[in-house]
């Protein structure tokens, strides 16, 4: 049977970059711990049975009045990327490249290095954008390459516009042409 | 001047030419505005690009000038955008950039040659690259300027000396920064700097690890000395160990970076006791320079550390 509890959140209730856990209790009073928003906290989101759910705001509310032990605290650099990685069912190859970045980067992140805050923020970007769609990864990843009406690709857009969409202004090549 | 057949010798970037003087306006005694002329008894120089030299009416052309002592060792070095060497007569002869003229190309082609310095393709453009610099650098805000002064004074001299940094630091052969804010808030950066190494600098990565298992005991005690200048030399003294201080390839990726935080942090470090009004914090990366994309060299600024605020020359 599958298990039933007392407290779940949807993934819409947090962000990705931070870490949710709290005690909790399961309808038969043993505790249990959720962890939602790392890499494998997600996954145990994803991965709960399907005859629970997720539960409405509602019931996430009322446990949190219950449970008053929430911590909040943002990902670290190799939780973020690696949350990034699985939550976009992307490849690394395909993450570095939406990430504007090599492929050495992003192993280099995942392994614990350190990030800039470009990178970082660029990052949350991305999170937030797949705390939008709200999909599982592998349809994450289809809507990411998904072709719009305009026949660009989700993905595509994101590489466009991921420095905050600003001009290249360090481009007098580009500014040149521009002229002729 | 002409060839053996009469036809006129066409003007190229870096001809020197026996051209004696050069008019200079400058404020007379009367405080008004006067034009002399400035004595160049070793020439002139070439500084318009070459088809510009070739096709306008008018060339920009700088005094060739005979340093010696202090301001020689400053213009071999670079420390100087003033001037540009021209690898002829020994390497005391520069182009001097802060007194550039235009000139009616027609005088400039009847004039006696003495010689180029720019024999071939690198020479051509690393004089190219000079004069870019001295038009073209970014106006870093002082704040910024003064956030750098540990790169500008500590570290980026190494680069010149012996010793474990300076190995290291001949290995980046640029310096990238990127502001968050773009530039755009005058008393909030938050600062990205790429220090791009040449290629093979940094080994390939193949399986996948956790860093502190990629790192030897001895890396991981460098990582961890205090204060920070002595942690960047331990951290340094293992990069230019042939053995890379026994560490796994992502554990050589991953020292570098070390050393990249920790330069950066003695920057922040550094910053924080200017009590400045301003917020400055930076970050920095280690990428080799064959990964380093167009569009992020594009969105960047190159950081040249020879010449940042040296003030007036």
């Amino acid at each position: 049977m599958a298990m039933e509890t007392s407290v779940l959140a949807r993934p819409q209730d947090y962000q990705c970059g931070y870490t949710v856990s709290r005690k909790s209790s399961n309808r038969f009073g043993s505790p249990f711990e959720v962890v939602f928003g790392s890499a494998s906290g997600y996954g145990s989101v994803h991965r709960w049975p399907l005859s629970v759910g997720y539960a409405d705001v509602s019931t996430y509310r009322a446990s949190v009045e219950t449970v008053p032990a929430v911590r909040r605290e943002p990902l670290s650099d190799a939780e973020l990327v690696s949350c990034l990685h699985e939550r976009s069912g992307l490849t690394w190859e395909q993450l570095a490249k939406l990430l504007g970045v090599s492929r050495r980067s992003v192993h280099m992140w995942a392994a614990g290095s350190s990030v800039t805050s470009v990178h970082r923020a660029v990052m949350e970007r991305l999170g937030k954008l797949l705390d939008d769609l709200d999909l599982p990864p592998d349809r994450a990843r289809n809507r990411l390459f998904e072709r719009g009406v305009d026949g660009t690709t989700l993905y595509d857009r994101f590489c466009a516009q991921r420095n905050g969409g600003r001009a290249e202004i360090n481009g007098p090549l580009a500014d040149a042409f521009r002229l002729l | 001047m002409v060839d053996l057949d009469g036809n006129t010798v066409p003007l190229h970037q870096g001809d020197v030419l026996a051209l004696s003087c050069l008019p200079y306006g400058s404020v007379d005694d009367g405080g008004g505005f006067s034009v002399g002329l400035m004595d160049c008894p070793d020439g002139v120089v070439v500084v318009s690009q070459t088809c510009d030299a070739l096709r306008k009416p008018t060339v920009q052309v700088a005094p060739v000038v005979r340093l010696t002592g202090a301001g020689l060792a400053e213009a071999r070095t670079g420390k100087s955008t003033a001037y540009l060497p021209l690898w002829i007569e020994g390497e005391e002869l520069f182009g001097d950039m802060s007194y550039v003229s235009t000139i009616d190309r027609k005088v400039l082609e009847a004039c006696d040659r003495k010689g180029s310095g720019l024999s071939g393709h690198d020479d051509r453009r690393l004089f190219r690259d000079l004069v870019s610099r001295r038009y073209g650098r970014f106006p870093f805000p002082d704040e910024v300027v003064t956030w750098c002064a540990p790169l500008r004074d500590k570290i980026g001299p190494k680069a010149k000396k012996a010793g474990s940094q300076g190995a290291v630091l001949r290995k980046i052969s640029a310096i990238r920064i990127e502001d968050a804010n773009n530039w755009g808030n005058e008393r909030e950066f938050d600062l990205t700097l790429s220090f791009l190494a040449e290629p093979g600098a940094l080994p390939a990565l193949g399986s996948f690890e956790p860093v502190e298992r990629s790192l030897s005991e001895e890396a991981l005690r460098a990582q961890g000395v205090w204060p920070l200048p002595e942690r960047a030399n331990a951290i340094a003294d293992l990069l230019a160990r042939p053995d890379r201080g026994g560490c796994t390839p992502l554990g050589v990726n991953a020292l570098w970076q070390s050393l990249i935080d920790t330069w950066v942090d003695m920057c922040n470090e550094a910053y924080g006791k200017t009590n400045s009004g301003a917020v400055v914090r930076g970050s920095g990366e280690i990428v080799p320079e064959d990964e380093y994309s167009f569009n992020r060299m594009r969105r960047s600024e190159q950081l040249d550390l020879d010449y940042l605020s040296r003030g007036v020359e």
